[in-house]
């Protein structure tokens, strides 16, 4: 392309990014890492704990974007929930394919946040916190006394697995190694769908919100439509990985949503670091597998997991991702510092 | 008739009236200057042009159509844009995204095309930059445009805040103090840059500005408020010597010497 504006163009965040030949590289070495685990281990604890760190990803990362637009959300438990609870509905009571329910889910998930970010929305801080909070309070409430749709407190059970894929019924979900690639199909696409948000003219619009609304407004930018629009979204990812936990555990009960689901999810994208997306992928993969690693210490598990994020955010503030650069920073004060501050040879 | 109208317009906050029965007519392709002491109410007379407030009463007529009560970017699709008194801008972004922001009514790209990065998308991604350019080169500014722009210096600063609104191609720009800070020089070249604007970009333009000189320099007609009212209207000769408008500067100490 000869046109003027393309070489200006490398120098944006527009397009698919300038992704450095490095970047690339490791990306996609990653990607067939991830292509390859089942055939390396057939143990269902290690396919277990991956399918749920995509699931986590998919939840953490999607939760970012909201954070990151400046709103302190505390209901994501909800949209995840009712994205569970509407597929379970569809597929076990009412006879929908997987397929089609996932998608349903995600899209119910969304019109659900649509109609509470139409309110919530217009205002910040802790009086978003409070209402999303309360929302979800109020839905997993709707979970437990309408037991005749959603099976109260003991939960909703039997629900099926997924149908065995069209034109390849091979995959039929009876191993967990079929649910490993579904859920890494279903971490990808949202982590495609986040990233392109983000690095799109919708996250110029986005940024632009965050560091001046009044600004924004007065060049025609509609604030609430593109606020509802990330709720929506991030909310309907949610939504379809909440669809995929529920087909994935056959149960889910109203303990499976609560604020504290949430409230890891902000620990993942803040431990992680809140910038980037990776950010969100990072901390969510640490903290879980950091999580899974004091399990054997009973009581003290929480202590070690909360020891371990206060750490963290003490040594670099701005999350996991940062760590590179510090450890860099510490590298070059021990080897580079005394030399040039002593001024003769290495310490 | 008038492109922009304010009829009896009022404004209360509370039970003070920042702007009382305000009536002004802008027309299409003039330079009118917004003057008053502080505290007048001409930035809220902005502000409710620009749909940041409804009017308590009264009406607010663009192009003979009613925009009292819509919300700000609405009033902005209508193609009326201001800028702010301070330096208003989206302080950590570069110069040129600030720009493309400020663009965003031109920009006719969806949410599916953004997500997608169609081949339609880049394109009309490099047409954006390239008219973004094309406004930056206009207000002396592509030289800082990779700057992060809470890096400018202040004159810079309003440079791109108007910058932001131009790139809009509003049909009504509203100034809001657009010469703050700034030294003769530079009040000089803005004032040059707010010519060629009308000329260039056939934009009707009002301005609050407390620089005397510099407003009877470049308006050709000005509205004088004090305590929310209409005190004077008239070309700048005949305001300077107006009496109403020498009390409400100095005080009435000046009538009785």
């Amino acid at each position: 392309m000869a046109e003027p504006g393309t070489m200006m163009k490398d120098s944006l965040d527009f397009g698919p990014g300038p992704a450095s030949g490095k970047k690339k590289w490791s990306a996609l070495v990653l990607f067939a890492f991830l292509l390859a685990f089942p055939l390396m281990t057939q143990d269902d604890y290690f396919l277990h704990t991956a399918i749920t760190i995509f699931l986590f990803v998919l939840y953490a990362a999607s939760y970012r974007l909201i954070l990151v637009t400046g709103q302190l959300h505390l209901g994501a438990n909800a949209f995840i929930g009712a994205g569970a609870y509407a597929s379970a509905i569809m597929v076990r009571d009412a006879g929908f394919s997987f397929w089609l329910a996932i998608f349903l889910a995600g899209i119910i998930a969304a019109i659900l946040a649509v109609g509470i970010g139409y309110f919530a929305l217009r205002v910040k801080g802790v009086y978003f916190a409070i209402i999303t909070w309360g929302f979800a309070e109020g839905i997993r409430f709707l979970y437990m006394r309408v037991e005749s749709v959603f099976g109260g407190p003991s939960g909703f059970f039997g629900i099926p697995g997924p149908d065995p894929l069209p034109f390849f019924s091979r995959i039929d979900f009876s191993e967990k190694t079929h649910y490993y690639y579904l859920a890494l199909a279903l971490v990808l696409f949202s982590l495609w769908v986040l990233y392109r948000m983000e690095h799109s003219r919708f996250g110029l619009i986005l940024d632009g919100i965050r560091e001046g609304d009044r600004l924004a407004a007065s060049v025609g930018v509609n604030i609430m439509g593109y606020k509802v629009a990330t709720f929506a979204v991030c909310s309907g990812l949610a939504g379809m990985g909440g669809s995929f936990y529920a087909h994935y555990t056959y149960f889910i009960s109203p303990n499976d949503f609560t604020v504290l689901l949430t409230i890891f999810l902000a620990l993942y994208v803040v431990v992680g670091g809140m910038e980037r997306l990776t950010g969100a992928v990072v901390g969510t993969v640490v903290l879980f597998i950091a999580g899974e690693l004091f399990a054997g210490y009973g009581f003290y598990r929480m202590m070690l997991f909360s020891g371990l994020t206060i750490v963290v955010l003490l040594l670099f503030p701005e999350g996991l991702v940062a760590l590179p650069k510090a450890l860099g920073r510490v590298w070059s004060r021990m080897v580079k510092g005394p030399r040039a501050r002593i001024g003769n040879g290495p310490a | 008739m008038a492109q922009l109208e304010l009829r009896e317009m009022s404004k209360f906050f509370g039970g003070l009236a920042a702007v009382h029965h305000l009536d002004m007519d802008v027309h299409r392709g003039e330079i009118l200057g917004l003057i008053g002491p502080n505290g007048a109410g001409k930035t809220t007379t902005f502000s409710v042009i620009t749909g940041e407030y409804p009017p308590t009463r009264g009406e607010v007529l663009f192009e003979g159509q009613s925009i009292a009560g819509l919300s700000p970017h609405r009033v902005a699709q209508k193609g009326i844009v201001r800028t702010f008194q301070l330096n208003t801008l989206f302080p950590h972004l570069s110069v040129l995204d600030n720009v493309l922001i400020g663009l965003h009514l031109r920009a006719g790209i969806n949410f599916l095309e953004g997500l997608f990065n169609t081949g339609g998308n880049r394109k009309k991604e490099g047409k954006l930059i390239r008219r973004a350019v094309e406004v930056l080169d206009f207000m002396g500014l592509s030289e800082f445009r990779e700057e992060e722009a809470l890096n400018l210096p202040h004159g810079r600063q309003r440079s791109l805040g108007i910058a932001i609104a131009l790139a809009s191609r509003p049909k009504v720009l509203l100034l809001d103090e657009p010469l703050t800070g700034m030294n003769p020089a530079e009040v000089e070249g803005m004032l040059e840059i707010i010519r060629k604007i009308r000329e260039e970009f056939e934009t009707t333009i009002v301005v609050v500005e407390h620089n005397m000189r510099a407003v009877m320099a470049l308006c050709e007609r000005l509205v004088v408020i004090n305590f929310g009212q209409k005190i004077a209207e008239g070309p700048p000769e005949a305001i300077q010597g107006d009496q109403a408008v020498i009390e409400a500067y100095l005080g009435t100490e000046n009538h009785a010497a």
